[in-house]
């Protein structure tokens, strides 16, 4: 079975954390979840990981970001432009895959997000169990069954 | 020359034309009939164009015209003078009245060229109902084209307030009944609940009551329009019972509303009620850890008042600015801030009701001003009475 070891969650809605992390759970797939609430957080762990000599704090970095769409202030999208930029600036050594999440009902909402080189995919919340299935075994590493 | 006024009259240096040479009288009378029958033409014409002009008011060039009259009547005198002269040489008499011909010929000559170039381009009539007859197609194609856009609006309205009604209506429904029933399913399950599903059954209780804040925030937002009559309103009294109500409402903590003159302005007082309302409430509630201390100033230009409320709380990245007039648009998470985001995109609606703009200038940390405009109206808008 193929697992993704590390995933930070990016979303400013509690209960869709909440609800993301249950069905994460449910596949016994993605051991290992954290939260950021807002865009400027997610920045601040990447450029504080890629400024510090340490090794990052676990679970850092991630192998998988999940971002919200509408967030208050940086967009989802806004955000994935950042990090491009500051991995485009080589300030931070490698971007994780990046699927975007949105309750939105708008095609062009998906059309733009899939259009964004640094994005892989565009879910619909919420995230189904099969959705979430399909991810580990296209991004995740064999461990022993 | 003196020789020549004193004698004008005086015929004894002349022979009569008859006895001047050796005229037939077939030849003679022919001249005299001829010139006889030019002066009466030549004088019928100055008096039915005297007529003409008299009467066409509307006459374009009418100098031109009585030029005209004047050189042809000069003219017929002239021809008169020539037939008189076959029995009396009234010869100074007649280069006198050449000069006068020669006069008006060339005064008319000068008065031509000068109207020329207006001339050419007058329209005729046919040339003028022509265009009248265009402008009238276009005014009633403009008119359909009118009535079509006002009837879209009609119905867009329509739509809109039904769109409120479901809203109020049949989106709030289903909502209360989801909130009901976790309310009894957590009261029967109460003992055996274990923490997660408590927790669980609080997200779907805490969604509801967003859902429920949207709802009436966006049928707020969808109710904001245009109603009521725009008059004359006098912002610093408004600003002013605005003021004690705030500071009634926030006994303790109470914010500190500075403002100078603020002009009279032409608008919807229910509407800018608001607006300065939703304003200073939004100041009060992003002034950070201090009292909220807030100053509202005004000053008229040529097209517009112009009021702005600064305050000096904890701002906002000018990157956001734009977004946050945007409905539902916020920049902080929920349990930082309460709210929808409802309150300045009212403001804005409101300010566009009136013509104006709305923009905020601030920097983190160092405060925001909130500048809007209303658009001072033209004569016409207010000169209409009561209405």
């Amino acid at each position: 079975m193929k697992i993704i070891p590390s995933v930070l969650l990016v979303d400013d809605d509690v209960s869709d954390l909440v609800l993301c992390e249950l069905t994460l759970g449910r596949t016994k797939r993605f051991p290992r979840t954290f939260r950021a609430r807002t865009g400027e957080q997610v920045l601040a762990l990447f450029t504080r990981a890629a400024q510090s000599s340490d090794p990052p704090p676990e679970p850092f970095p991630p192998d998988l970001m999940f971002v919200d769409v509408h967030m208050p202030a940086m967009t989802g999208l806004e955000l994935v432009d950042e990090l491009l930029r500051l991995r485009t600036a080589a300030i931070v050594p490698v971007l994780p895959p990046i699927v975007m999440l949105s309750a939105s009902l708008d095609p062009r909402e998906e059309a733009r997000a899939v259009a964004h080189p640094a994005v892989l995919e565009y879910m619909a919340k919420p995230m189904r169990v099969d959705a979430a299935n399909r991810l580990a075994d296209r991004l995740g590493r064999e461990i022993g069954s | 020359m003196g020789e020549f006024f004193s004698k004008l009259l005086d015929t004894s240096d002349f022979p009569a034309r008859w006895h001047c040479g050796n005229w037939s009288d077939g030849h003679g009378w022919l001249h005299i009939a001829s010139d006889v029958a030019v002066f009466l033409a030549y004088m019928a014409i100055p008096i039915v164009l005297a007529f003409f002009i008299i009467r066409r008011r509307d006459l374009p060039f009418p100098r031109i015209f009585w030029m005209f009259v004047a050189f042809i009547a000069f003219c017929g005198l002239s021809h008169l003078v020539e037939a008189y002269i076959f029995w009396n040489p009234i010869y100074r008499v007649s280069a006198v009245l050449k000069l006068f011909t020669a006069v008006a010929s060339w005064a008319t000559v000068a008065g031509l060229l000068r109207v020329m170039p207006r001339a050419v381009y007058w329209r005729s009539p046919e040339q003028l109902e022509r265009e009248v007859e265009a402008r009238t197609r276009e005014l009633e194609d403009n008119r359909a084209e009118l009535h079509r856009v006002n009837l879209d609006l009609t119905h867009a309205n329509e739509d809109l307030q039904q769109f409120a009604r479901f809203i109020s209506h049949d989106l709030q429904s289903p909502l209360r009944a989801i909130g009901a029933f976790v309310d009894i399913l957590r009261e029967r399950l109460d003992d055996s609940m274990e923490q997660e599903d408590v927790e669980y059954a609080e997200h779907i209780t805490g969604g509801v009551e967003r859902m429920k804040a949207l709802l009436q925030d966006l049928l707020l937002y969808t109710r904001t329009e245009r109603t009521g009559r725009m008059e004359w309103i006098d912002l610093g009294s408004v600003t002013r019972s605005l003021v004690e109500g705030i500071q009634v409402a926030s006994a303790g903590t109470s914010p500190t509303v500075e403002y100078g003159d603020l002009p009279r302005v032409f608008a919807h007082e229910v509407g800018i009620r608001q607006v300065l309302q939703n304003l200073v409430e939004n100041a009060v509630k992003f002034s950070g850890s201090s009292p909220a201390r807030i100053h509202i100033s005004g000053r008229t230009t040529e097209e517009a008042w112009e009021i702005a409320v600064r305050d000096e709380g904890i701002g906002l990245d000018t990157r956001y600015a734009k977004r946050i007039f945007e409905p539902f648009q916020r920049l902080h998470l929920r349990e930082e801030y309460e709210g929808t985001g409802i309150g300045l995109s009212i403001v804005r609606k409101i300010v566009q009701i009136h013509g104006g703009e709305i923009h905020v200038e601030s920097s983190p940390g160092q405060g925001a001003t909130f500048t809007f405009t209303i658009a001072r109206p033209t004569d016409n808008d207010t000169s209409g009475g009561s209405a």
